[in-house]
Parts: C-alpha cells; sequence; structure tokens
C-alpha cells in the first residue's frame, strides 16, 4: 500500500482537517517527528479537503529509481495544489470554469483607477484578461467577480499588504482565496518577453496586448504562477481571449443576481436559476460554454441571428435534434481531459476516454453531413482528417480498458511492438514453464502435492509440505519455513526467475514508453482538439436551447436595429423559469410595448398579483433574444440593447456597513449616470427603505428624470406601490400608466394576473394581509384606518390635487436645485422669485 | 310493497355514465375532443397514478364564458348542435352533450375557462354532481379541466383493478390516434410530472407514425393515395413483416375522427391474402376524407366505430387500388425474413437448437423398430399398438423445450448460458412494445436476455442466452412481446415468467417446415415421451392425435 505522507506542521494540520491518525515516525538521528499519511489511490478527495480548507498542498514524487546504494531516493516536488489549479475530476464542476486569478490596479488620476486582471482556467486551457480604466473600482471588480467567480486571487505585495484593499476584496467575495506571489515582479519586470516566449510569438500585436502594459503583468505572472504550481509549462494555454465588454450586453451584479440567471437568491443554488432551465447540454464543455453564453449576451444583430438559425433548425426537425443529442450525450470531456494529460497528470483511463470521446465527436460530423437541409459550413472545418488518423491511431494502440497506471503495464494492444510481443509470450511461457516443471517435480519426486507459487516478497518457491521433506532432491535449497511446509528454490528456478521478472519489467518499461509516446502526439494535437471542443460545445449549446425552445413552446424572435424599429414588442410572454414551476397550472401570459412613445411604465397594484414576475419576463425575453434563443411567448420583436439594468428594493441584498436603502440609492445612481438610450431598465419598489414621503418623492423623480431628460431614452419597467406616481402619465405623453388586474369576489382579491393600461385605484392590501393570515382584529382596524386616509385623501383631490400641488412643489425644488446660486445677481435672484410666485 | 323503485338522478347519472367511462383514458378522450372542438392548438395532459389521482387537460382553445361553464357539464348540453338536422351533419367530436356530465357523475371535476377576449376566467367545482365553488379566477386564455378521485364513489369499478401500465397505454394511445389526424396541433403528456410524450406541431406526421408503429417500422411502409367521387384515402399500409397478431397498429380515421373500422381492416386483410399468416392482422395508418353527411358517428356509446354509408364498389375499388401498390413495391415472400408458413425449402437442423439444450435424457428404447414417417417437413406418423400417431413436430419441441426452461429456470440453468453479442442491437419500440417489454423484462433478463433502456423508447439488447446467438432478436423479441399480448394460453400456465417461457420454447422449437433426419425423430419422440402428460403445446394446439385402429376401420367403413 503506497501512501503520501505529511510530517511535522503539516501533519497536524492535515490530520485535523482529514481526520486521520497522527503518529510518529523516528528519525535515524535520533528522536521522532509528528507524520500522517494517506493512500495514494484515494489522493484526490484529501487534496480537496485541504484545498477547500484554505490550504496549498505541494506534492512531492519519487523520481530517481530505487538502486541498492545508501542514501534517499531521488524526490521532487511535482506538483502544488492551490484551490484554483484543481485538476482532480471529483473537485470540479463539470460545467463551471475553475478560475485562478491574478489582479493589480494603479491610480491614474484623482477619480480614475486603471485595473488590469488575467484569469485562467487551468482544466481547459482558457486565458481571459481584461485592463479597464474605471470610477468606482469595487463596483467594476464586484461585477467581473459575479461573472467569473474564481476560486482564487493571487495579488501583488503592494495590494496584498493592503488591509483596505483585502476588506473590499472580502466584500465582494467572502470565498475567496487570497495569496501572495514571491516572483511577482521578476514576472512583472519581463512580462511582454515572458509571455512571447509562452506562446512562441514574436510580438503581442496578435493579442492586442501591445498598449496594455498593466494586462501584460498580470497574464505574464500569472502564467509564471501557473507553471510553478504544476512544474509544467502549461503549454496547453494557447492563446488569450481578452474579455471585451463591448461586445456584450452589459450586465452587472445586480441585473445577474435579481434575474437570478446563475443561481436563485433564495438559497443561492443552481437550481431554479435560468441556467438551471436552459441547461440540456449533454457535455460538460456544453454547459461551461452555455454558462458563459448566458452572463455574455451578444449585441450584433449578425451574430445573434447565426446562432438563432440553427436553434430554429433543431427546433423544426424534433427528429435531428433527437439524433444530435443522442451522438452528443456519449462525448466526454476533451477539454479537461486534454489539460490532465498536458500537465502531466493523467493516466491510461484519461487517454482511453479522450479516444472515444473523439471517436464520438467525429461521429457527430456524420451526423451533421446526414442534416443536408442546413449549411453546416462553420462547424465542419474542425473535424479534421488529422484528428480522425490520432483517433485511429490511439485505438489501435492502446487496450479497450487499459490499467490506471501507465507504468504498470496492462495498457497496450498486442500487435504494436514486435518487441512488446515478444516479452510478453516470453512472460507466458515463462508461466507456462513454471506450471510444467511443477508437473515434471512431481512426478519426479513423487511428491504429489508440490506447489510451485509465487509472492512479490520471495518470488517463486517450490512449496513441500512437512511430511513429505524426506523425499526432497539435493539441489533443492530452502528459503522459508512455515508452520505446516517447507519453501525451497532451485538454480534453475532462480534463474528463469530472473529472467521473467526482467522481462516484465522491460515490458512494462515499453508500455510506459510507447504510451509517453502516444501523450506527444495527443499534444501536439492540441489546438486541433481545443477547437474541436469549442464547436461541440457550441453546437450542445444550440441543441440545448433548441430543446428547451421545443418543450416549452418558445417562438423565434425577430431582432431589430433601433433605427429600423426602436421597440420592445412581446404578445403574450411568459416567465421562462416561473411557468415551468406551475406544475399543471398554465402561465398567463402578458403582452408589452416598450418604444420611444411607450418609453416608461410605470406598474402599479398589489404585491402577490404578480408585478415582480411581470417585469423580469421582460427583462428575461429580452436577454433570451440576444443570447440566440428562442423566447417564451406567441411573438416578439426586439430592438438590441446595449445593457440591462435590474434593480429590486424588495430583494434585500444588504452588503455589509450599508443599509438597503443606501444600496438601493448607490445602484439607482449607478443606472441613471451609466444608461444609454439603447439600455433596458427594471426598476422594482424603489423607495422602499425610507420615510414615505421621502420615498414618493425620490421615486417621482427618478421616473421624471428617465423621462423627459433628453439623453435619456433607455425603456424603463418602473413598479412601484406609490399610486401617486401615477399622476405622472397625465404630464408626460412618455409615460404610460398599467396594473396588475386584481378582481373581487365575495370581498377577497382575484389575482388575474393580467397586466392592463391604466393605473391601480386600489392596493388591496388589508386584503392580501388578510390571505397571509394576520389576525382579524389588526386587519379590521387596518381597513378603518385606510377608510380614513382615503377620504382625506380623496378631499384634498376636490380642493384641487393635493399630487398634483405636490408636483408642483416637486417641479419647484428641482428648479431651485439647478439654479446656480452663486453666478446669480441679485437682481436676477430677484426676479426668478417673482416669476415663481406668479406660476404658484 | 314495491321492490321496485326509480333510481334517483344522481344514480342514473353513474350508470349512464358507465358506458362513456370506464376508465382514464376514456376521460382523456373525451377532453380532448373537446379541446380540438374549441380549436386549440396546443394541448397538454396532466396525470398523476395513472389518472386516478387526477387527470387535467389544458387546452388554448376559445374557452367558455361563466354562463358557459355552469352549463356545460350538465346533462343533454352542448354548443355543438342545435337541431336535428344538425345530426345529418356532424363535423364536430362532441354532440352528445354526455361527456362532462358522465365525467362529473363518476369524480370530482374543476372547470376553468377564459376566452381570449376576456381578461377574467372563471372557474367552477363540481363534486358529487353539484356546484360547490364559483368564481372569477386569473387563468391562461383556453380551457383546463381537471379530474379529481376517479370512480372514488361508484361501487363496481374500484381503482384497484386497473393495471396502472395498461391505463397508461391506452392513454397514450388514446392521445397519439388524435395526434395523428390532427398534426397542426401540440400534444404532451406528463405522467407524475415526468415527460411521457411530447408531439411539437413541427413533427411530420411520419414522425408521429413512428409512434405507433415503432421507429424500425419507416422503411417497411407503402404510401396509399386514392381519390374518388366523394371520398379521398390517403396514408400508409404496411408490408406483410410488419404485420402483428393484434390489432393494435391498425389506424384509420375518418374527417380527422379515429375510429375502429372493421370492414376496412377485414378489406385490407383480405386483400393481402396469402402475403399474410392467417391469425396476423396487418399494419395502415389511413386517413379518410368525406363529406360529413356520408358519416354517421352517433352509433358507439364512445363514439368508438361510426358507419360509413360506402358500397361494395368501393371496396372493391380500394381493393384494386392496394393490390397496385403491391406490385409497384414489389411485395413478395422474402427468404430469410422469418417466413416459415410458406417458405417451403426445407432447412435442416443444425443440431444447436436440439443438442445444447438438454443434459443427458433417459432413452427409452423405442417401442417399434419402424420408421417414424416425416411428412411435408411438419408431421411425424408412426405406428403403435392401437393404430397410428401423428405428432406435430413444432409443437413437440415447444412442449420439450417449454419444461427444460421451466426446469432450467428453477435451477438458474438458462440464466448462465448467456452469450454477449458482438455488436449490441437496438430496439425502437412502439409504445405498445415498450409497455409490453417493461412488464416482461425482469424475467427476460433473468432468462439471459441483456436488455436496458437506452433513451425514449430506445432499447438496447447486448445479450442473449446461448441458444439465441444466431437468432435475429430484434424479430424474435417482437414475436414473443406480441404473443405476450395475445393474452389467453392454456389456463394452467401461470404466472407471467410461465408464459414468457412458453412462447420462448415456441419461437425457439424446430419449425414447421424443417426437415428432421430419422435420428432426430426418434430423438424428439423420445423426449417427448418423457415430458408430463399435458399433450398440448402453450398455444392451447395440440401436440399429437392418435387415430385408434377402430377409428380407422370406420374411416374406411369396415364398421
Amino acid at each position: 500500500m503506497i501512501f503520501y505522507e505529511l510530517f511535522d506542521e503539516d501533519a497536524k494540520i492535515g490530520a485535523a482537517i482529514l481526520d486521520i491518525t497522527l503518529t510518529r515516525k523516528s528519525q535515524s538521528k535520533g528522536g521522532d517527528i509528528p507524520m500522517a499519511g494517506v493512500p495514494y489511490h484515494a489522493l484526490d478527495s484529501y487534496l480537496y479537503k485541504l484545498v477547500s480548507a484554505g490550504h496549498k498542498v505541494a506534492i512531492a514524487e519519487q523520481v530517481g529509481e530505487v538502486t541498492k546504494g545508501p542514501g534517499l531516493v531521488e524526490r521532487k516536488v511535482v506538483r502544488i495544489v492551490t484551490p484554483g489549479t484543481l485538476l482532480e475530476e471529483g473537485s470540479l464542476e463539470t460545467k463551471q470554469n475553475s478560475y485562478v486569478m491574478t489582479l493589480t490596479q494603479r491610480q491614474v488620476s484623482e477619480t480614475e483607477t486603471q485595473i488590469a486582471f488575467a484569469l485562467a482556467d487551468i482544466t481547459t486551457g482558457q486565458l481571459i484578461t481584461a485592463q479597464e480604466k474605471c470610477q468606482t473600482p469595487e463596483t467594476y471588480l464586484s461585477d467581473i467577480f459575479t461573472m467569473y467567480q474564481p476560486k482564487e486571487c493571487v495579488l501583488p505585495d503592494e495590494l496584498y499588504n493592503n488591509p483596505k484593499f483585502l476588506e473590499t476584496l472580502q466584500r465582494i467575495a467572502p470565498d475567496l482565496n487570497v495569496s501572495p506571489y514571491s516572483a511577482w515582479k521578476q514576472y512583472a519586470d519581463t512580462a511582454a518577453k515572458h509571455i512571447r516566449q509562452h506562446f512562441s510569438v514574436k510580438s503581442l500585436k496578435g493579442f492586442d496586448l501591445e498598449n496594455k502594459p498593466l494586462a501584460q503583468e498580470v497574464v505574464a505572472t500569472l502564467l509564471g504562477y501557473l507553471e510553478y504550481t504544476q512544474q509544467d509549462p502549461v503549454k496547453h494555454i494557447r492563446g488569450i481571449v481578452l474579455h471585451q465588454p463591448q461586445n456584450w450586453v452589459s450586465l452587472d451584479r445586480a441585473t445577474i443576481t435579481n434575474l437570478e440567471l446563475l443561481t436563485t437568491l433564495r438559497d443561492n443554488q443552481k437550481r431554479g436559476s435560468l441556467l438551471h432551465h436552459l441547461d440540456h447540454t449533454q457535455t460538460s464543455m456544453g454547459g461551461r460554454l452555455l454558462r458563459q453564453w448566458l452572463i455574455h449576451p451578444l449585441r450584433r444583430k449578425t451574430d445573434i441571428e447565426t446562432r438563432q438559425n440553427v436553434v430554429t433548425f433543431f427546433a423544426e426537425h424534433p427528429k435531428h435534434l433527437t439524433k444530435l443529442q443522442s451522438v452528443l450525450s456519449e462525448v466526454g470531456d476533451i477539454e479537461r481531459l486534454l489539460s490532465r494529460l498536458s500537465v502531466g497528470i493523467g493516466n491510461a483511463r484519461d487517454m482511453g476516454r479522450l479516444q472515444q470521446s473523439l471517436a464520438q465527436s467525429l461521429e457527430v460530423k456524420k451526423v451533421l453531413d446526414t442534416l443536408s437541409s442546413y449549411d453546416w459550413s462553420r462547424f465542419l472545418p474542425a473535424f479534421t482528417t488529422d484528428l480522425q488518423t490520432l483517433n485511429n491511431t490511439i485505438a489501435n494502440t492502446l487496450l479497450d480498458e487499459p490499467g490506471f497506471d501507465p507504468r504498470q503495464g496492462g495498457i497496450i494492444r498486442a500487435g504494436v511492438s514486435a518487441e512488446l510481443d515478444e516479452l510478453r509470450a516470453q512472460v507466458e511461457h515463462s508461466q507456462d514453464w513454471m506450471l510444467a516443471l511443477e508437473k515434471t517435480e512431481r512426478e519426479q519426486t513423487g511428491i504429489t502435492n508440490l506447489k510451485i507459487r509465487s509472492n512479490k516478497v520471495f518470488g517463486f518457491y517450490i512449496e513441500v509440505s512437512k511430511s513429505h521433506l524426506t523425499k526432497i532432491p539435493e539441489h533443492y535449497e530452502r528459503k522459508q519455513t512455515l508452520v505446516n511446509s517447507e519453501r525451497f528454490f532451485t538454480a534453475e528456478l532462480k534463474e528463469k526467475e530472473v529472467a521473467l521478472f526482467a522481462a516484465e519489467e522491460k515490458s512494462k518499461l515499453i508500455e510506459h514508453e510507447i504510451y509517453l509516446g502516444l501523450v506527444t502526439q495527443v499534444l501536439e494535437h492540441t489546438d486541433a482538439l481545443q477547437t474541436l471542443s469549442q464547436v461541440i460545445a457550441e453546437l450542445d449549446c444550440l441543441a440545448a436551447l433548441a430543446e428547451v425552445a421545443l418543450q416549452h413552446r418558445y417562438v423565434a424572435p425577430t431582432l431589430t436595429e433601433c433605427r429600423e424599429s426602436d421597440a420592445i414588442s412581446i404578445s403574450a410572454g411568459r416567465h421562462p423559469v416561473v411557468e415551468t414551476l406551475l406544475n399543471d397550472t398554465p402561465f398567463v401570459p402578458n403582452d408589452t410595448q416598450l418604444d420611444p412613445d411607450h418609453q416608461l411604465h410605470i406598474l402599479t397594484g398589489p404585491n402577490m398579483a404578480g408585478k415582480s414576475v411581470y417585469i423580469r419576463q421582460v427583462a428575461l425575453i429580452t436577454l433570451l433574444a440576444h443570447i440566440g434563443s428562442h423566447v417564451p411567448a406567441e411573438q416578439a420583436s426586439i430592438s438590441l440593447v446595449d445593457k440591462i439594468f435590474v434593480r429590486s428594493g424588495a430583494s434585500d441584498i444588504i452588503t455589509a456597513g450599508l443599509s438597503t436603502f443606501m444600496v438601493e440609492m448607490v445602484e439607482t445612481a449607478y443606472i441613471l449616470r451609466n444608461a444609454t438610450p439603447h439600455s433596458l431598465i427594471i426598476m422594482d419598489e424603489i423607495g422602499r427603505g425610507t420615510s414615505t414621503y421621502d420615498g414618493i418623492s425620490i421615486a417621482q423623480s427618478v421616473a421624471e428624470y428617465i423621462a423627459t431628460q433628453p439623453d435619456f431614452q433607455a425603456k424603463t419597467l418602473f413598479a412601484t406601490h406609490y399610486h401617486e406616481l401615477q399622476e405622472l402619465a397625465k404630464q408626460h405623453a412618455n409615460i404610460h400608466n398599467f396594473q396588475v388586474a386584481v378582481d373581487e369576489h365575495e370581498d377577497e382579491p382575484v389575482f388575474l394576473h393580467r397586466v392592463l393600461p391604466g393605473g391601480a385605484d386600489h392596493s388591496f392590501g388589508v386584503a392580501v394581509a388578510k390571505l397571509a393570515g394576520l389576525p382579524e382584529e389588526v386587519t379590521q382596524k387596518a381597513e378603518k384606518r385606510l377608510q380614513e386616509l382615503e377620504s382625506d385623501r380623496s378631499g384634498a383631490e376636490h380642493a384641487g390635487s393635493s399630487s398634483e400641488n405636490a408636483l408642483q412643489s416637486d417641479t419647484l425644488t428641482a428648479k431651485l436645485s439647478r439654479l446656480n446660486i452663486g453666478q446669480l445677481t441679485p437682481l436676477e435672484a430677484l426676479n426668478i422669485l417673482a416669476e415663481w410666485q406668479k406660476d404658484l | 310493497m314495491n321492490t321496485i323503485t326509480k333510481l334517483s338522478d344522481q344514480l342514473i347519472a353513474k350508470v349512464a355514465a358507465g358506458e362513456v367511462v370506464q376508465e382514464p383514458s376514456n376521460v382523456i378522450k373525451e377532453l380532448i375532443e373537446n379541446a380540438l372542438d374549441a380549436q386549440a392548438t396546443e394541448i397538454t395532459v396532466h396525470i398523476e397514478n395513472a389518472g386516478l389521482t387526477s387527470i387535467t387537460v389544458i387546452d388554448n382553445g376559445h374557452g367558455m364564458t361563466p354562463e358557459d361553464l355552469r352549463l356545460s357539464w350538465l346533462h343533454h348540453t352542448t354548443s355543438k348542435i342545435r337541431d336535428p338536422h344538425d345530426l345529418l351533419q356532424i363535423s364536430s367530436f362532441g354532440f352528445r352533450g354526455e361527456a362532462l356530465s358522465s365525467i362529473a357523475a363518476v369524480a370530482d371535476v374543476t372547470l376553468r375557462s377564459r376566452p381570449p377576449e376576456s381578461d377574467k376566467g372563471h372557474e367552477i367545482q363540481i363534486q358529487k354532481q353539484k356546484i360547490v365553488s364559483d368564481q372569477p379566477v386569473g387563468c391562461a386564455p383556453g380551457t383546463q379541466i381537471t379530474v379529481q378521485h376517479l370512480f372514488q364513489d361508484v361501487p363496481g369499478r374500484k381503482q384497484s383493478t386497473f393495471k396502472p401500465r395498461t391505463i397508461l397505454k391506452n392513454i397514450q394511445r388514446s392521445l397519439l390516434h388524435h395526434a395523428l389526424a390532427h398534426t397542426n396541433v401540440r400534444f404532451e403528456l406528463r405522467a407524475d410530472n415526468k415527460l411521457l410524450l411530447l408531439l411539437p406541431n413541427t413533427q411530420t406526421i411520419e414522425e408521429r407514425i413512428a409512434h405507433l408503429l415503432g421507429e424500425d417500422s419507416q422503411p417497411h411502409l407503402l404510401p396509399l393515395y386514392w381519390e374518388s367521387d366523394h371520398l379521398t384515402i390517403h396514408g400508409y399500409i404496411g408490408k406483410p413483416q410488419l404485420a402483428r397478431r393484434n390489432k393494435h397498429h391498425q389506424y384509420v380515421a375518418i374527417n380527422r375522427r379515429p375510429v375502429k373500422y372493421p370492414q376496412l381492416a377485414e378489406s385490407i386483410r383480405q386483400t393481402f391474402s396469402t402475403l399474410l399468416e392467417p391469425h396476423l392482422h396487418p399494419s395502415f395508418v389511413l386517413f379518410i376524407e368525406t363529406n360529413a353527411d356520408l358519416v354517421d358517428p352517433n352509433v358507439h356509446p364512445r363514439k368508438e366505430t361510426v358507419r360509413l354509408l360506402l358500397s361494395e364498389a368501393w371496396f372493391e375499388e380500394l381493393h384494386q387500388v392496394i393490390t397496385t401498390t403491391f406490385t409497384q413495391h414489389d411485395i413478395a415472400y422474402k427468404h430469410g425474413e422469418n417466413w416459415s408458413v410458406a417458405d417451403s425449402s426445407p432447412q435442416t437442423v443444425e443440431g444447436k437448437t436440439l443438442k445444447n439444450v438438454v443434459d443427458a435424457w433417459q432413452v427409452r428404447p423405442p417401442q417399434h423398430n419402424e420408421d417414424i414417417l416425416q411428412i411435408h417437413n411438419l408431421y411425424l406418423i408412426m405406428p403403435t399398438e392401437n393404430g397410428v400417431m401423428m405428432i406435430d413436430q413444432h409443437a413437440a419441441h415447444e412442449r420439450i423445450l417449454y419444461e427444460q426452461f421451466v426446469a432450467g429456470w428453477k435451477a438458474d440453468l438458462a440464466a448462465k448460458k448467456s452469450v454477449t453479442l458482438e455488436t449490441p442491437i437496438t430496439l425502437n419500440l412502439s409504445i405498445d412494445d415498450q409497455s409490453l417489454l417493461e412488464t416482461h423484462l425482469e424475467n427476460l433478463q433473468q432468462f439471459g436476455f441483456a436488455i436496458e433502456h437506452f433513451h425514449e423508447r430506445k432499447w438496447i439488447v447486448s445479450a442473449v442466452p446461448e441458444l439465441y446467438a444466431d437468432r435475429d432478436v430484434a424479430v424474435l423479441l417482437r414475436q414473443v412481446l406480441d404473443d405476450l399480448e395475445q393474452g389467453p394460453l392454456g389456463k394452467s400456465i401461470h404466472p407471467n415468467q410461465h408464459r414468457l417461457l412458453a412462447y420462448l420454447a415456441c419461437r425457439t422449437a424446430i419449425k414447421a417446415g424443417e426437415l428432421l433426419t430419422l435420428e432426430e425423430r426418434k430423438k424428439l419422440i423420445e423426449r417427448l415421451e418423457n415430458t408430463t402428460t399435458q399433450y398440448t403445446c402453450p398455444h392451447g394446439r395440440p401436440v399429437m392425435v392418435e387415430l385408434s385402429l377402430d377409428e380407422l376401420d370406420r374411416l374406411f367403413k369396415r364398421k
């Protein structure tokens, strides 16, 4: 039984975390040290536990030959396992990338910070980087972390030793493992050179990194860090992808969280999220790609339509879809298998699985060839004849079910190497010879139960029971004595044993060599295999989207450029996730029309009635349209957007140190400053975290800003419980009121779930409270009080609309706040005052 | 004192309902037809516990107003006909006004509907034939009907007598029958929240046919199209190799209404004449379109059959059309497709079937040294003390094998002699066949078949008992499934395992048409003598018939 062992402090820590026995090992120079061990075959799970507990683990292996000489066998650290560089299958989420990140930032002016980060997934070979200027680094980083969710972050000393920065990171990503890297400066100083060396290129222009020194720094240090931990040049990282937000619809942290794109709000689980709903991918590679597609919706119509057309094809031909998916379901994770082989921790089984997946991928091409009614030419080049050859080579060399360890033999077929076959034959013969010898010896000695056996310690021996000891011939030499028998060897036996052992060892060596040759061949095809993986992943995602469309009756949306048609028109739209949770009750569909004449929708009505679901479904349908998917509606025409903002006052995302209201204001401010005419804004219950008058005022002002600010034409859905806001529609043509219809039956509300034009006149709050189970005394009193307040309010309306007054005074406030007092002369100020008084 | 009393209204309703609603699939059929009449293009069916706990049918048709809802479930209310004249021109499915009332008589019903023009939906709940709730409700446009606790208080139709698998099969068939006639409608069936059947409206008719006949049937379907004065018939007729023992693979729809049309089926069968074994029925999927006044659907309580006012001459013409189609496609017997009856070329028994199965048998010396005659490669004839014995070789071998299988079953013998197939075989099963396979899966596996479910209705056979290593396994299994479906065989053979063994024995045994050497004949008879005293094969046919000398004398009028 081979063990990996921990000593000294490591042993103590390890024993505690892994729940293994802490023992002691005596040292040759006297005294003893703590020791703990884990079995070789169970390393993966133990590694995972240690790493999850926040430790980095260095693995040292024997590299030299076992010789008879004195001293220890040579050992070397072959790998350092860190949270972001785990390659063990059991520790990885199959459908999510596992990133390690390097990060640095520099203050370039009083208000601007330049941030650069690099992310690498060592299991797939992906490397992403970006360098950007921003004014609110924390928000920027927060978005990046939500998008990529790295497991580990490596920092330069100046950041690692900055407690404020660490605090920020802790806030944004509490589970992140943060560490410094001693060689950072070294790589930073020679960044460009190191990158050129790794990728074997003459200039960084091809990666668009020429003028991005900070990005170069993080890329080079990341590569350095990876080489260090893997003790391997990580050559399977073949390219650099730029994180380019201008190609994607911008989704910030709040949007991703509030729309429950990747996880649910309630319990942060994947199940119940949009990703989970869409994920009908058959391969892990597809699963990872789908997640990326979801957080990076596309912006260009042609790109979107390229995807959408394939989805439409499969949705219209369900039989072909099933065919493709059944082939895809047999394709394993080529990317990860390749990476394992590349850094040297792959084994013969990995190789076998890679070959099977490769074979199956090539079957995908055959399926595409039969679907002649569609043009697959952008996918076909990935299925090269070279890969076919590689597949055949491996299949013809490796056994169908090879052994695990490539050094222990049992992995190569017969007929591959004449030498190997001969050696194997020799081994066979030796074994036959042993059996024959047994027979002969029995006859010659007359000992009928004479046995020839072997074990690891003594090798081969002739075993004779004590009763027959008298019959043993002279040339038998005693080897071992047991209770009931004795074991002997002869010169001949010894000779044969030595030969057998030599043949076995040699054949193992040859098998290992052949295996390594295969590995080299595979690695030579790294580019082709990675490209193939990407094509398979893409087909898988498109098929998954088609399946969703078929199962849930989606339609293909029409996408329009803003200049042709600047409208989001949805007929009978439904919420993609909520409709699947209703079991056998169908979702009540609703229409939506957002365009310059209907720019701001103010939606009122009681909470249980479905406001939040409705406004989110508009955002989700828009998002789905932008990733190339079909949408849950009878018809949809979506003009391209550049950003989607979703704010929810009701979901209480409380971050440490800031109150709910503050968070809300910060987020709202962000939207108002960053939205463009092509953005889509969803606001749910803004103004909730503060007193009523403040809330109404702020909500009203925000709404007016959105509707009247000349450059601000973003389409907005504004759900609110402030009925006062309905007045705005009277004054601005582009503001329209809507309500979630509620009927009444025997004094109880009946939620119709229909969104209709016109503001709600009733809040039904008390009715809902009753439904929720508040005690009767409470609800009765509430009803009485409500009636009082409502009659007060209507009284004021008769007297001349208090809300109008409120509006007027707000306008006054607005006017006042826009005034630049420092620039007014006293006379001007008086004139203005007189004017305002007249207006009143 | 009166012993005869009038039944209460409620009881009358239950009795009348008995004709219409016999099991969950009837409920679903009625509700689907209502949905189709409402011009629905999407119909979703949810069932729980095979429909005995709840059935929900959801459609996107034109819905009902609250007034309509209140009337709909009453007796003899319908929107489909108004006056007697309409009876002559029935083009909708429903016309009796009985469906919902029948259902409400034997279950709790919740009706929800919203016409698309309205924003408000309405719901009424009916329990024990009384409205217990009537209120507005928010719902999607269209109609949703939920039927719960079916038969809960109907004596004589206990829920426990229903086998879930059979019900599910019938439900799927019911749904599929309508789906075939309405390819523009999307159908979805979910059982206990699991998706059982999804038929998108982008499917072709051929894809839907594959659900009924099995995907493997596709290459064996012959297209048929015929227009005559008042009638058009089109669809597919299956080649002889698709013929089955049962009629589940026959489908006719008249004016998009699936019906049973025995005359047509019989006519087609006769057209096949000698191409088919006598007990087999051809597969076909046919659609007939005709004027509404030529069809009378008011014939059967569940509207299963209709009367078509057609002449003999029409059938004659049809016969011609089909025969022409056959000649066009060159339908004839092909050797090697397991057509044993008409295939008279002798096949020698390789010895495999006889030898492998058996251990040492006690061979009793035959009582007679005379020759045993084999005639027509089917019967063995030999003289006995009292007269002459005639033995059906197939039946005899069946009996022998069957008993060995039963004995081996107990000794687990058969299971050990399993052979892994070099290339596993994929079976694409129809809905019926899949249901059968699932029922008998365990037994088949114990017998030595390694069959696993792959995906939807595809199954993979990776190993077979040694006996069948050279056989066409797909055909064999299909035949055995057929047999199992047929049902009753000798009463003495129970339970499922034995039926399976019996049919396997039958399919394995020497066929009619196989030539036996003298030795083999002798062996066969010897072994037969060692079996138990029941002299019938598992299908109930006799193994041997003895003509006594007396009877012979009488035949020759000597007595």
